[in-house]
């Protein structure tokens, strides 16, 4: 015995489908935290926010970041440049994590001042232990790390270690974790890490994932670099 | 009183003296204990044959009663009862009034609770057996003064004892020597040689298990899905049956919890593509049943009716309703078609006829293994849901929230022990489904862990797609190069949200689609779309051709009209949203 829907039928199956998709993702859009204006960023709009001097070819590399999850899918996808003010930086890393959210992933976006703070406010007392914290960041598919300022990091607290658990075990699962800079990236330098690290120029307050990704001047097989334009 | 069988135990008779005309006073009384009384088995004593009432009046009052019931299914009335004996030929009138003043005598009985039903039927079944067995008993007398072949008496009286009706209420077993099992599985391996396709399996209908279940689930077998409150197991129940009976087997559900014309009108919602929420809502409003809604919905009825007759039957319980009044209208759905399928939602709400002090689980097992019995006994493939145990539940929700792969599944595993109720139910069954919806609003994954299933290939996690809105189960839709057509419509800003969680143009979309599929490329009409214009997922999702002043599309229908609404309608589109209706799909 054997039926087979009528064409429409599975027409209209495959239609529904694809707005209840498209809903679903939006909702978990919005579940990530990201900002309603930064929903939706198609490749034309991520392509302006592009520094043109560092990106030889902007449309180029829109076109590639769009083109498919292949060129996205590294541990970490890193930003920096742009203005004081993080629109543009946290725009990009928006426009990022809605791309793996419409590949049917679950993230989130949170800004790293908030994250520290809450580590910060987390002491023995609290509902939330910090490992709780830890391991809720460590289980999404995909992270976006907004501003993070090595320099705000404070010595009297281990949050650095923290933020080292979670990007280590991300990396160790190959899951991507989109960070944007609100310091530029730092240049080239001869001396190894543990030697800037030796000279104060380099601190390791911030963890040794965020400190060292905060140096690293190139694309790798493991990280993305991005850079957004100053204006 | 006189009496229909002698047995050397005054003690027995004395009880039965008292206990039938209290049974007969529940049977005249009560319709449901009637009919359960009959499906149990019992019966009045006919020529050659003994039955169940040892006093010959109480036996001639339940011959009138069965018969009265097997004819037009009700309890006998004072006036169904004259009719009937009024109507009787060879009985004195004196007689006839003696029958009359005997019903008078029973149904004024007033030492008589409902609630005493069951132990007055099981002291009344018990009677029965043993009267029974006095006698086959008898004949061992005889065995004893035989003067040869005592061996075959023996053998023989064994049978006779082993003949005994109403030993158990389901009884079912079957001894297969070697040669006949050699015989009867030869059988079946040139049966499978000659039509691999005929298998004595029932395909489910949705890829994914049925891969898992190596082309279906064995006829006779039993099947347990479980999952947490409103988890979908009555939905995916739901599916499998309408996929089966599509199919054209012969499917029962006996529904404890939804109303039989509430499960067809879901069933129309399903077939239709229409949500739930626009009968919910009713009216011609935009989000009620507006003139199109209500053709697709009477188009899909006629659909059903007329080409694909589906044969789908829906058997209506309240909660607590015993198995042995659901299997009594099974029986005589039986009595009408052959049943290939049998679905009882779900176990926990089944009337327990046992009672364990302290052991409810023992009592829900003791369901279990009739319903279990049944489906074996008449080759019916059983389904049946079961609960997650609460702990079980908080943690699967939480881990389910966030699955969207198989890969993330992994890490959910509904085991044997998160069912909740008796573990016996899970170790005896023949296969056992764990499922969980993921956290989009409305959901639109079910995971399905398979706990359980025959030939060792338990342990597999799979995804299927999930539409709240309609309630449907199937296997993935979309293919990998059409997920593309998902992020075409999220980066297409024309399309605003609100349009896309409206369903407005979907239908004439499709319609657009099919006629396009018909046609040659030569006969397109002039102004309508071409094929390269735009790639198929995106015409499938099209909103329009035009744009208005302001650079929106112009949505199609009646989307005019709802934008001027936009606001009220859709604020009552909120309150009344797919979430709002997935208590309809979960139990």
């Amino acid at each position: 015995m054997n039926f087979e829907e009528r064409p429409d039928v599975e027409l209209l199956t495959r239609n529904r489908r694809i707005r209840q998709l498209a809903c679903a993702f939006l909702q978990r859009a919005k579940e990530a935290s990201i900002p309603s204006d930064m929903l939706r960023i198609d490749e034309k709009t991520f392509a302006g926010l592009l520094c043109s001097n560092y990106h030889n070819n902007p449309k180029e590399f829109a076109s590639s970041v769009y083109g498919g999850l292949d060129f996205i899918q590294k541990k970490f996808i890193v930003i920096d440049g742009g203005p004081s003010i993080p629109t543009s930086r946290k725009m990009a890393g928006c426009a990022i994590l809605f791309l793996f959210l419409t590949s049917d992933k679950r993230g989130i976006y949170i800004d790293c001042e908030d994250l520290r703070h809450k580590f910060y406010s987390v002491d023995a007392t609290a509902e939330i232990a910090r490992n709780d914290l830890v391991e809720a960041y460590k289980s999404y598919d995909i992270l976006f790390l907004s501003e993070v300022d090595r320099t705000k990091f404070n010595p009297h607290f281990e949050s650095g270690s923290y933020f080292d658990e979670i990007l280590n075990y991300r990396s160790d699962n190959c899951k991507p974790t989109i960070i944007s800079f609100y310091n530029p990236i730092g240049g080239k330098s001869d001396k190894s890490k543990e030697q800037l690290a030796a000279e104060g120029k380099m601190d390791l307050l911030c963890g040794k994932f965020l400190s060292a990704l905060s140096f690293e001047d190139k694309d790798s097989q493991e990280v993305l670099r991005i850079r957004v334009k100053t204006i | 009183m006189s009496i229909d069988v002698s047995i050397p135990n005054e003690d027995v008779l004395r009880l039965a003296e008292k206990e039938e005309p209290r049974f007969l006073n529940i049977l005249l009384r009560d319709r449901d204990s009637l009919s359960d009384a009959i499906s149990f088995g019992i019966k009045p004593t006919e020529t050659g044959r003994p039955g169940h009432f040892m006093f010959s009046k109480n036996n001639f009052l339940f011959t009138i009663i069965y018969k009265n019931y097997d004819k037009y299914k009700t309890i006998l009335t004072r006036g169904a009862m004259d009719s009937i004996i009024d109507q009787q030929d060879g009985i004195t009138e004196e007689d006839k009034a003696s029958a009359k003043s005997y019903w008078d005598k029973v149904w004024n009985r007033h030492d008589v609770a409902l609630e005493d039903y069951t132990i007055l039927r099981d002291h009344i079944n018990d009677r029965y057996l043993l009267w029974q067995f006095y006698e086959k008993w008898k004949m061992g007398e005889q065995i004893v003064k035989a003067p040869a072949e005592h061996g075959t008496l023996i053998k023989d009286h064994i049978k006779d004892i082993l003949s005994i009706n109403n030993m158990d209420a389901d009884p079912y077993s079957r001894v297969m020597g070697i040669n006949e099992g050699m015989s009867e599985a030869l059988k079946y391996i040139e049966n499978r040689r000659e039509h691999p396709d005929d298998n004595d399996t029932i395909k489910t209908y949705i890829k994914a298990l049925d891969e898992i279940f190596e082309g279906g689930l064995l006829r006779g077998s039993y099947c347990v899905i479980s999952g947490m409150v409103n988890g979908g197991k009555t939905t995916l129940l739901m599916n499998i049956g309408f996929n089966m009976a599509k199919a054209g087997y012969n499917v029962a559900i006996a529904s404890l919890e939804k109303d039989a014309p509430l499960f067809f009108r879901r069933v129309l919602a399903l077939h239709s593509g229409t949500k739930y929420n626009r009968i919910k809502i009713g009216g011609t409003g935009n989000y009620g049943l507006t003139d199109y809604w209500y053709k697709r919905l009477q188009d899909a009825a006629k659909d059903l009716t007329d080409n694909i007759k589906p044969h789908y039957d829906c058997l209506q319980f309240v909660q607590g309703t015993k198995l042995t009044k659901i299997l009594s209208e099974v029986d005589k759905l039986r009595a009408q078609k052959k049943i290939d399928v049998l679905i009882v939602d779900y176990l926990q709400v089944i009337g327990f006829e046992s009672n364990h002090i302290t052991r409810p689980d023992l009592d829900l097992a003791e369901v279990h293994r009739r319903l279990q019995a049944y489906g074996k006994t008449h080759n019916i493939l059983t389904f049946t849901a079961l609960q997650l145990k609460a702990a079980s539940s908080k943690e699967i929700r939480n881990k389910a929230a966030k699955a969207t792969s198989e890969a993330d599944m992994d890490a959910i595993s509904i085991n044997t022990e998160d069912f909740s109720g008796s573990q016996m139910i899970i170790a005896d069954a023949d296969n056992a489904l764990g499922v969980f919806l993921n956290k989009d609003k409305p959901p639109s994954k079910m995971g399905v862990c398979v706990t359980k299933a025959r030939d060792d290939v338990s342990r597999i996690n799979k995804i299927l797609d999930f539409d709240g809105g309609i309630g449907r189960v199937s296997d993935q839709i979309l293919g990998p190069g059409q997920v593309q057509a998902v992020k075409d419509l999220l980066f297409n800003k024309e399309i605003s949200e609100e349009q896309l969680a409206s369903e407005d143009g979907l239908f004439k979309d499709t319609e657009e689609e099919v006629k396009k599929a018909e046609e040659k490329p030569e006969e397109k009409k002039p102004g309508e779309k071409k094929s390269e214009e735009k790639p198929e997922e995106i015409e499938a999702i099209d909103f329009g051709e035009e744009n208005t002043e302001e650079g929106k599309p112009k949505v199609q229908e009646d989307v005019a009209t709802q934008s001027n609404t936009s606001s009220k309608a859709g604020f009552a589109e909120k309150e009344v949203s797919d979430d709002d209706i997935s208590f309809l799909f979960g139990s």
